[in-house]
């Protein structure tokens, strides 16, 4: 089942990978809007979100990108969260291709706003989840990102890329580990901003 | 080598460095804007990595000279039982020593050195205070001055973008602030936090990697 989607996924962009001119160039303004999963790597847990984001060429083959992840919930959580909606900037890197094909790595810091769920009324904390009054908290994040985008036709693209976020939620209890890998697919739009733009 | 003699060879050395001949400005009056993620490593707190989000804007003033003005936002986890957050705001000279300067898919290595503003705050999680029959949360906070010498690279992806790879040695002089990891009777882990009266140097590792791109030449012919 997992091979037939993946083949599900990947074969549009194989099969229509033809043309002999990149589509790609500065002045190309692109958007996203999806849901996203995130497996934690400290612990059991799969974060769900609403995530997008906006993308500008600044050159032929470098981006810069602004996104956020707003977040929906926590499955499968030892330490569950009520909040973890994150935002990140940066710049990506897309490599030369001479199709519609667009693959591309991503460095981009972010902050994070966290806040772990307490538990339930009667439940027994051990100190010092039994004093804390789980604060918000703001944190900074690293990350890095890579995927590759498809832009079908002149307005619209299909992306799927996978995201590794490095971070810590502090409050008044040991810090909770951030770190996870999150991937995301979907359908964006995109615009040229110059009229006469030059493909290489 | 005591703390003292080795900030008088940190400062003597950023001195000569900037005294080098500039050579061909080609260069000359690119700003560039970049994003950057942060490591640090404070030694006085227990050696705790520290995970930082910042930004930087770069202004170069010759071929081989640049500047490097940013701000950083820091936090880290100390052993579980606390935690430190430092902000800096700062400027750094970049030489460049190499001859090859940007070219295409090319690394370009630098030493840099300069000043800080810090602010750091310690905070320790709540514990118990039986006699006070309450919780006890304690934080200090301290405002600092610092100056930091280092070395890295840049890797030119294209000429007006680059991936940056810094690593740098930065003393803090100002209050001190000292946080140890303590065990109290019934085996309970907590931070102790002192503020001690009168001025000290405090010094930590710090790593950055950045992404940068030129967004304007003000020399341009």
């Amino acid at each position: 089942m997992k091979k037939l989607i993946a083949i599900i996924l990947f074969f549009p962009l194989a099969s229509i990978a033809q043309d002999n001119e990149r589509f790609i160039a500065k002045g190309l303004f692109s958007g996203k809007g999806t849901l996203a999963a995130g497996q934690m790597t400290a612990f059991k847990a799969t974060n769900m979100y609403v995530s997008g984001n906006l993308e500008y060429y600044i050159e032929d083959n470098i981006s810069f990108r602004g996104g956020l992840y707003f977040f929906l919930g926590t499955s499968n959580a030892a330490l569950p969260f009520s909040k973890n909606s994150t935002c990140f900037t940066g710049f990506y890197y897309h490599p030369k291709t001479n199709n519609r094909l667009d693959p591309y790595i991503g460095f981009e810091p972010g902050i994070s706003w966290t806040q772990l769920k307490a538990p339930n009324n009667g439940s027994i904390e051990t100190y010092p989840y039994n004093i804390s009054t789980y604060p918000q908290s703001i944190n900074p994040l690293a990350s890095v990102t890579a995927g590759v985008n498809y832009y079908a036709t002149t307005f619209t693209h299909l992306f799927i890329e996978a995201k590794y976020v490095q971070g810590i939620h502090t409050s008044d209890i040991p810090a909770v580990s951030l770190s996870e890998f999150r991937i995301a697919f979907g359908f964006g739009f995109n615009i040229w901003t110059i009229k006469n733009h030059k493909t290489t | 080598m005591d703390k003292k003699n080795l900030t008088i060879l940190f400062l003597l050395f950023t001195s000569f460095t900037y005294g080098q001949s500039t050579g061909i400005n080609t260069r000359k009056g690119e700003i560039s804007f970049g994003v950057r993620t942060t490591e640090s490593l404070f030694r006085s707190s227990g050696n705790y990595f520290g995970i930082g989000a910042g930004w930087q804007v770069r202004y170069r003033m010759a071929e081989k000279l640049n500047t490097e003005w940013f701000a950083d936002w820091i936090t880290t986890d100390i052993g579980g039982v606390g935690q430190r957050y430092d902000s800096h705001i700062g400027e750094s000279m970049i030489i460049y020593p190499g001859k090859k300067m940007g070219q295409k898919n090319t690394f370009t290595p630098f030493v840099l050195g300069g000043f800080c503003g810090d602010y750091t705050k310690i905070q320790a999680n709540p514990i118990i205070d039986e006699e006070l029959n309450s919780n006890l949360k304690k934080s200090k906070d301290r405002w600092s001055f610092a100056t930091q010498l280092g070395f890295g690279t840049h890797y030119n992806f294209t000429e007006r973008f680059d991936i940056s790879f810094t690593s740098q040695y930065v003393l803090h002089f100002g209050s001190d602030i000292d946080a140890q990891v303590r065990t109290n009777d019934i085996g309970e882990k907590y931070l102790q936090i002192e503020k001690e009266k009168g001025s000290n140097l405090e010094g930590h590792i710090f790593i950055t990697i950045s992404a940068n791109f030129v967004i304007a030449d003000l020399c341009k012919k």
